[in-house]
């Protein structure tokens, strides 16, 4: 049996780039979901998304592509965090493959995921950021994520001596 | 996402870095590391960190006024359009709400701004986002962005730059609070403290005095509590911070309803000490209240209240770092005799009870006229030893108040403390709290009426044991005087070792369902109970609760009472404040139905605590189709004012309909106002026929 045709719809990222996609793809995300709900006519104008470069975009329609058709998560999943947080590890393999991307790249999708309220993205996302800062020593994550020390020596020692209590527990 | 710079782990927006932190149940010391590397992840993980440790920060106090819990209250921005403005916004003004089930045609009513990461500047785009916002007045177009009542309001601020910047932005915040006539309910302002020195070398006064007209709008939006978080070690400011709050918070009080003010102290104070110092220094820094005279001398005589082990002496604030400094001396003793007027404090101060709060407090609570009647101390962690002095410090607080307020003249009205709430503290001794209620039961004119004691005991807590109590009258002895009367109960596991005879002359009493293995009563029932109320979690109306835990529990709990017939069933329901419909699908099953046919006969109360929704929708459910037999309904929720004229309609529309359609309902309690279907019914006559069929707001 042949498909339905799917509608179209364009869209605008904020480099001007424009790409034209397949509604139910667009619809993994939450944002654009209700946007197009919200429009009643047909319109031919893209769709601007200001907060999304177009490399960025590309990204994160292949992720989109890849899963579309699948369920979205429901309104009660995403409330159990607790639930969220005990699934650490189940980046699938196409996921993890397709997030292994510099760190720019990645965390260009976690705000674009955020923006464009794609959870399952924004999941993969933070699920492989943990996983980096897993492990980690306080030195070897500045030196990964590149984070300026900006402690006074004062601070610095306060906090020592706050993490004593901590790790004596 | 700016091209210019490259995207990193810190420029992603807290809520982000938060979320990344907590999608793994794997990092646990990883947050203290984080905490380690620089301050604004230190200020993020260090908290999650204690979180994933069971002491909690933001959601500081559970009362019936605060609902606390953020996700309740972010949960709501969910029209499209308004989320479409959020993001719009998305690094200017951050409308952060988390949820996104779509719900259509109904307004958020909680807002978070959150400047946390943007330096505000007043040519910026931020400013004009703000003004825009202000600017749309109720007549044109795009009202919805903001409603007119907000619940709950969060100013994240982030001030570093010029005088001029910032009184530009708080200029802003008090204009798009005014001009729209915003009413609010509750206030926070975090981080409202410059985090430098200010650009052009303004001074603290300069920056505080341009804080005036915003407080001053908040306050005039009706808000019931106005809540700081203050992190960070700015102690100075913090105190001025007082001052310029609690004179206003007087002003207001009588006519605004501004009950209290909460202040979370965290680290806030650990530049301070507490040192022995020469007598001929003492003046500095002794409360110049007239009646009570030499106060620290007489605490120190009683209470041994020495964190620095100390030989005896007199006792002084100094900076712990060898610097004495005076100024910090007078603000501390004007802010304790500026907050004398306060009704309600609550100190959440993280980890340990740290002196200069402690004493702050202590000067507070000497002075005559300090009208305090609700005083908490909250996620509070120390050694019992601390704890123990501290108790008896406070108890020698109150004794020195009743000297001075003898010694005065009787123009002078004797304060009265209501209520003692100590939640979620480590490390206290049951002894002390014993104690204390013992020296409240000696003071005579301070009397105790209503206690909250949480999760008391060791830090781990040894074992569950009774925890949550409430008296409601004064002068009662713990624990055999007869005139206790409500209890409350919170187990923190499941099992339970409670005293029966302490709770033998009760008459109400709530337990958790969680009780159904260690139900109390088993072998004998308190003479006097009357009404048991089992606490549930969860919306009641849906199949979830009944087949996923729920319904179970309270089919436990239920055959271990009903032999008891002269005691009434009731449900005590914390609500959230956006329950929604039952989703759609989800039909009655058959299990269902035999679990609430087994129970729902039993229920005869029914206590709402929060719950808007509830009172205006879910009740309906209940009343009518759930119990069959109920007969009281007790409704909670800081947004009901029967007084009000406006609500009064409401109120009544809603009684009809509850009485109408709950032939057994005798009684209806909204904020503590009880009608009851006689006088309905006879109001009923007077005005006419009563339909149902009421004009539901």
């Amino acid at each position: 049996m042949a498909a339905p045709a799917t509608q179209q719809i364009k869209i605008r990222c904020n480099d001007e780039k424009e790409f034209t996609v397949d509604r139910d793809v667009l619809e993994r995300s939450v944002l654009i979901k209700n946007m197009l709900e919200d429009v009643t006519e047909q319109q031919d104008a893209p769709i601007p998304l200001p907060n999304v470069s177009g490399p960025v975009m590309a990204k994160v329609l292949e992720y989109c592509t890849h899963h579309r058709g699948e369920p979205l998560p429901s309104a009660d999943t995403e409330q159990s965090q607790d639930e969220t947080r005990k699934r650490t590890t189940d980046i699938s393999e196409w996921d993890q493959k397709f997030i292994t991307v510099d760190q720019e790249m990645l965390f260009e999708i976690i705000l674009a995921a955020n923006y464009l309220d794609i959870k399952s993205l924004l999941d993969v996302g933070c699920k492989t950021v943990a996983n980096m800062i897993k492990g980690k020593t306080p030195e070897e994550i500045r030196k990964l994520f590149n984070i300026v020390n900006d402690f006074t020596p004062e601070e610095e020692a306060q906090i020592k001596k706050e993490n004593e209590w901590a790790e004596d527990r | 996402m700016s091209s210019s710079q490259p995207t990193t782990l810190l420029s992603l927006p807290n809520e982000l870095l938060l979320q990344i932190f907590r999608s793994s149940s794997d990092l646990e010391d990883e947050f203290v590391y984080l905490g380690q590397t620089c301050r604004r992840l230190n200020s993020l993980c260090i908290p999650l960190y204690l979180r994933r440790k069971g002491i909690v920060f933001r959601d500081l106090v559970e009362n019936d006024e605060t609902p606390t819990s953020y996700q309740t209250v972010s949960e709501g921005a969910t029209f499209p359009r308004i989320r479409q403005r959020a993001r719009d916004r998305s690094n200017t003004l951050t409308i952060d709400f988390s949820t996104s089930r779509p719900k259509k045609h109904r307004k958020f009513n909680a807002l978070a701004l959150n400047f946390d990461e943007i330096p505000f500047r007043p040519s910026s785009e931020n400013s004009s986002n703000l003004q825009n916002l202000s600017s749309r007045g109720p007549n044109t177009e795009n009202t919805s962005a903001v409603p007119l009542a907000l619940h709950h309001v969060d100013f994240v601020f982030h001030l570093p730059g010029s005088l001029r910047s910032l009184l530009g932005f708080f200029s802003r915040v008090e204009y798009f609070l005014c001009r729209r006539h915003i009413r609010t309910n509750i206030v926070t302002l975090c981080n409202l403290q410059p985090t430098g020195p200010l650009e052009d070398g303004s001074d603290l006064s300069q920056w505080l005095s341009g804080l005036t007209g915003l407080f001053d709008a908040i306050l005039e939006s009706g808000c019931r509590t106005f809540q700081i978080i203050s992190d960070g070690d700015r102690t100075i400011s913090y105190y001025a911070l007082c001052q310029q709050i609690f004179p206003r918070s007087r002003n207001v009080n009588s006519h605004k309803r501004v009950n209290g003010v909460i202040t979370q102290m965290r680290a806030a104070f650990p530049k301070l000490g507490f040192h022995r110092q020469r007598d001929h220094d003492r003046s500095a820094t002794a409360p110049t209240t007239s009646g009570s005279a030499r106060p620290m001398e007489e605490l120190q005589e009683r209470s041994r209240f020495t964190p620095l082990r100390s030989p005896s002496g007199s006792w002084s604030y100094k900076p712990s770092q060898g610097q004495h400094d005076p100024t910090i001396l007078a603000e501390m003793s004007n802010s304790a005799q500026q907050a004398c007027h306060l009704t309600c404090l609550i100190v959440s101060t993280s980890i340990l009870i740290v002196p200069p709060v402690s004493n702050w407090l202590f000067m507070l609570l000497q002075l005559p006229t300090c009208p305090l009647t609700k005083l908490g101390f909250t996620n509070i962690e120390s050694e019992t030893n601390n704890w123990e002095a501290f108790f008896e410090c406070l108890e020698a607080c109150f004794l020195l108040r009743e000297k001075a307020v003898n010694s005065m003249s009787g123009q002078i009205r004797s304060p009265v403390l209501k209520e003692l709430c100590v939640v979620r503290c480590y490390g206290i001794p049951r002894g002390s709290i014993l104690k204390l209620l013992s020296s409240f039961n000696g003071l005579g004119t301070v009397k105790l009426e209503v206690l909250r004691l949480e999760s008391l005991g060791l830090h781990p807590p040894p074992k569950p044991e009774l925890c949550y109590l409430h008296y409601q009258e004064p002068g009662l002895e713990y624990p055999s005087d007869p005139r206790w009367t409500w209890a409350s109960i919170s187990p923190s596991s499941a099992t339970m070792n409670l005293k029966v005879p302490e709770l033998f002359h009760l008459t109400s009493l709530t337990i958790p369902s969680s009780w159904a293995h260690d139900f109390p009563f088993q072998q004998s029932s308190p003479t006097h109970l009357r009404t048991l109320f089992i606490q549930i979690d969860g919306d009641i109306t849906t199949s979830e609760f009944w087949l996923k835990g729920g319904g179970t529990k309270l089919a436990s709990i239920l055959p271990l009472y009903s032999p008891s017939k002269s005691v009434l069933l009731g449900l005590r329901i914390q609500s959230n404040p956006f329950l929604s419909d039952r989703p759609q699908g989800d039909t009655v099953s058959d299990a269902e139905q035999s679990l609430r046919a087994k129970i729902c006969p039993h229920i005869y109360c029914l206590h709402f605590d929060g719950g808007y929704v509830a009172w205006t929708r879910k009740l309906d459910e209940m009343t009518e189709c759930m119990f069959p037999n109920l007969t009281h309904v007790t409704v909670r929720h800081p947004f009901l004012k029967p007084h009000e004229r406006d609500q009064k309609k409401r109120v009544e529309n809603r009684l009809r309909i509850l009485f109408c359609g709950c032939k057994t309902l005798k009684t209806v309690e909204c904020e503590g106002i009880v009608y009851s279907r006689e006088s309905w019914e006879e109001a009923v006559e007077l005005l006419g026929t009563a339909s149902p069929a009421a004009t539901l707001t």
